[in-house]
């Protein structure tokens, strides 16, 4: 019989703290596996009281906004693994399980004694999916840390920013939240492919800088290849003249201004003559300076200082949508605000879904980036933790009544 | 150099046949495909494809056959020519979609029906085929004809509102990391509806938004649905400083610049401390600064501390400096900001086996790539080629896969067809 998702029956331990680990095991969960967090009452992930919080819950390890939406369609377990008991409990999951994700430092699965040896031993097919930030060997194994801290080395933070000042950072962790957890979801799907085919497991090693390197597009290869060093571009693009960030009208909140900005970008003389029309300037489409690409390019400094006098009194949705309708590339720069509240492009395809958390309430989560028509995803809220612990002991391990009092008074549950 | 892959048992999608359409917003999901083992067969109209011309090119030649975007994104690729555009090119799709298991394709919504080549149209002849679309907002919805170069994608997510210099624009991310998202999404959601299939469900029609993959970013959004508090750019550069008036935290050594997280969550300033004295600069330490939220909140002092760190910084080089932070059994967060040619010749990524030598057979070169992001030892994730010259496995395809003949190859050339 067809299943209703795709990972329906596939289950799996989710031994992930903060970001990278649960959202690996987060897109598992989105394609219907039964992702399982193992979780520690005493040593609980740091991540559970990321702000905010949900007010008037004062203490709660289940109310942080940003932890419950890395955990939608979730189940939690607390089990202490710090105890031989708990880590027992883990291996008889381990053998009804298809995938355990971590995200712990190199070694720390080992001194647990979960290591992939005995992960093995337990079940042979199992899939085990290690985060860390440099890899599980070589010489600078040592060197942890979370996703941005990766990225200098890498050669990311290098490229981000002005050529004359300092690096920019991402405004949020998003090789934690983005890069590293969806490049190891990718290998464990592709791994459960491979599983489905030969019965085979693997200890997939994901090293969060090499992960980060293959996001930083064609840079290594202009090095490897052409001998030369991409260097810091101010958010300019080789492939479009002019682009950039152009101010509109402030928005009032109250009693302040929110700024609001446009992107602009221009990628063919085509777009170049709609836009000095839009713009009113329509000699700047004959201006010998900006006639050709390579014009453009060399005197995008000039154009941006006309663009900048077009937009600034105009709001940002305006020039938005009169450039867009025009087949001209344009984007409101966007606050979470406008993508919760205002996008309705985001509200059309139902992007952002509602759940009731049994704390926290009414919530907000991410949905998945694709719809998937015939396996369609649904969202459950976060668990709160140990709340599936009767299904975990009782159901799945079969343990009486009496053995999971026994597990709560000498603590390997909790 | 040691190698991931000393056997050569096949890639984890190795059983995959897939037809590649997709254009610099998608085409990072078929190479991360076609590097995970799948048969990836990228098709270009017969006057080349259009990401052919996206430099820099080989040599600085602008040769079709030279672009590096081309070679990085389709790496491990067979190609193939096709005017989809003429009939004649259009039966031959059709013949290849009932050979293969998915189609990836970027095109603005409503072409390939407009071609009668849509899902509908193609699912009529292979009821199993996943057809994955990636375009910047999704195939339905208001925006969905819009353009969306990365820039709009990183525009319309949310990220970009909150990042840069305060006295500057928001800033996007380098290194097209909204396409970067939309590809790498698109994968993890045409492997889940590969799954479908496999556990008997049908083929189907995956509609990937960038803007939503590039929207997963962070705390922001699910922190506004509980504050409605709308992040700013606050801070100079958001590298971990952990929030408050930032210590300083990129640094100039001998060879470069080292990131270092002095108040980052986690990081004991007593062990910056000692780290400092094991160098002989323990006296100049003010043990007032061990108090991180005093020292934040003390202009001079935070000076005189930050001098102190570019003193010591100074004396060593980026990678020195990193390897002395960490082999200490109380670390301090020193971080080296690397760029391409640290990257190419970094220890770690030898020793690991990161690098795919790929042979260039007709430049008489093996040019060295950045193999794949994760490792996978029991089906090795590599680079098994290079990218496709133009129409390079015309007679391979169209005979293994459609038994056509030479001569009826020649006739299709003739007319344009590939």
């Amino acid at each position: 019989m067809a299943p209703k998702l795709p990972l329906e029956g596939t289950r799996v331990l989710d031994f992930g703290w903060q970001a990278a680990g649960p959202l690996c095991a987060r897109m598992l969960a989105w394609g219907g596996a039964e992702v399982i967090r193992i979780e520690s009452m005493v040593h609980h992930d740091r991540f559970r009281l990321s702000p905010a919080l949900v007010p008037g819950h004062e203490g709660s390890v289940n109310v942080s906004g940003p932890s419950n939406n890395l955990a939608t369609n979730k189940l939690s377990a607390s089990i202490n693994i710090q105890q031989p008991k708990g880590v027992e409990m883990v291996l008889r999951l381990v053998e009804m399980s298809a995938v355990v994700v971590e995200n712990y430092s190199t070694g720390v699965m080992d001194r647990l004694g979960l290591g992939y040896p005995v992960l093995k031993q337990r079940n042979p097919s199992i899939i085990l999916v290690s985060h860390t930030l440099m890899g599980q060997n070589g010489p600078w194994e040592r060197v942890a840390g979370h996703g941005p801290s990766a990225a200098a080395p890498a050669g990311w933070t290098g490229l981000s920013g002005y050529p004359d000042r300092d690096p920019i950072g991402p405004a949020g962790a998003f090789m934690d939240f983005n890069i590293n957890p969806h490049h190891s979801s990718l290998a464990v799907l592709a791994a459960l492919h491979h599983r489905r085919k030969t019965g085979e497991g693997q200890h997939i090693d994901l090293s969060q800088y090499e992960s980060i390197v293959g996001a930083t597009g064609t840079a290594v290869l202009e090095y490897t290849a052409l001998g030369r060093v991409r260097e810091r571009a101010g958010g300019r693009s080789p492939y479009a003249a002019p682009q950039g960030v152009y101010p509109c009208v402030p928005l009032v909140v109250g009693d302040r201004e929110e700024e609001r900005w446009v992107v602009i970008s221009v990628a063919t003389d085509e777009e170049w003559r709609m836009l000095c029309h839009i713009i009113d300037q329509p000699a700047l489409a004959n201006d010998s300076r900006f006639a050709t690409f390579d014009s453009r390019k060399r005197n995008e400094e000039a154009i941006d200082e006309i663009i900048v006098a077009w937009t600034s009194d105009k709001v940002a949705e305006a020039v938005e949508l009169r450039l867009q309708s025009a087949g001209v590339a344009a984007g409101v720069v966007e606050t979470v605000k406008d993508l919760l509240t205002t996008d309705p492009q985001l509200a059309a395809r139902d992007h952002y879904r509602k759940t009731v958390h049994a704390e926290a309430g009414e919530r907000t989560n991410d949905g998945p980036p694709f719809i998937l028509p015939a396996s369609p995803i649904t969202l459950r809220a976060a668990p709160i933790l140990g709340e599936h612990n009767e299904y975990v002991f009782a159901k799945l391990l079969g343990m009486t009544e009496e053995e999971i009092n026994q597990g709560y008074a000498d603590g390997s549950i909790g | 150099m040691t190698t991931r892959h000393a056997a050569e048992p096949q890639g984890a999608l190795a059983d995959l046949k897939v037809l590649d359409m997709a254009g610099p917003i998608g085409v990072y999901c078929t190479k991360l495909l076609a590097d995970l083992g799948a048969d990836v067969i990228r098709i270009e109209p017969p006057s080349g494809d259009p990401m052919r011309k996206l430099g820099p090119f080989y040599e600085d030649d602008p040769n079709p056959d030279k672009s590096l975007y081309w070679w990085h994104y389709n790496t491990s690729k067979r190609g193939i020519t096709l005017d989809l555009e003429k009939a004649q090119g259009q039966a031959l799709f059709k013949r290849l979609v009932q050979k293969i298991d998915l189609v990836v394709e970027s095109f603005e919504p409503g072409y390939l029906d407009r071609l009668g080549l849509g899902y509908e149209a193609l699912r009529a002849l292979n009821h199993r085929l996943i057809l994955t679309s990636i375009t910047p907002f999704g195939q339905t919805g208001p925006f969905a004809h819009w353009k969306g170069p990365d820039i709009v994608g990183q525009a319309k997510s949310g990220l970009m509102y909150a990042q840069g210099y305060p006295d500057r624009a928001p800033y996007p991310l380098a290194s097209e990391n909204a396409y970067w998202a939309a590809g790498c999404l698109a994968a993890n959601g045409t492997m889940l509806a590969v799954h479908f299939r496999e556990a008997g469900g049908e083929g189907q029609h995956i509609d990937v938004s960038m803007q939503a993959a590039m929207a997963i970013g962070g705390t922001a959004m699910p922190s506004f649905d509980i504050t409605h508090e709308v992040p700013l750019r606050a801070q100079p550069a958001p590298l971990m400083t952990g929030g408050g008036p930032p210590v300083r935290s990129i640094y100039p050594c001998k060879d470069g610049f080292v990131m270092f997280s002095a108040a980052a969550p986690g990081t004991q300033v007593d062990w910056v401390r000692d780290l400092l004295a094991e160098h002989g600069l323990g006296e100049e330490f003010d043990p007032r600064w061990l108090d991180i939220a005093w020292l934040r909140n003390n202009p001079p002092e935070r000076l005189k501390f930050e001098d102190l760190m570019l003193r010591f910084f100074a004396r060593f080089n980026k990678w020195e400096l990193m390897d002395l932070a960490f082999k200490r059994k109380n670390r301090v967060f020193i971080y080296s900001i690397d760029n391409a040619k640290d990257v190419a010749n970094s220890p770690q990524l030898q020793a690991r086996g990161f690098f795919n030598d790929v042979p260039h057979p007709e430049l008489g070169k093996t040019i060295r790539y950045p193999g794949p992001p994760a490792a996978l030892p029991a089906s090795p994730a590599r680079i098994s080629r290079r990218a496709p010259r133009m129409g390079e496995h015309n007679h391979e395809v169209y005979g293994e896969i459609l038994g056509l003949t030479t001569e009826e190859m020649r006739r299709l050339q003739r007319d344009g067809v590939i």
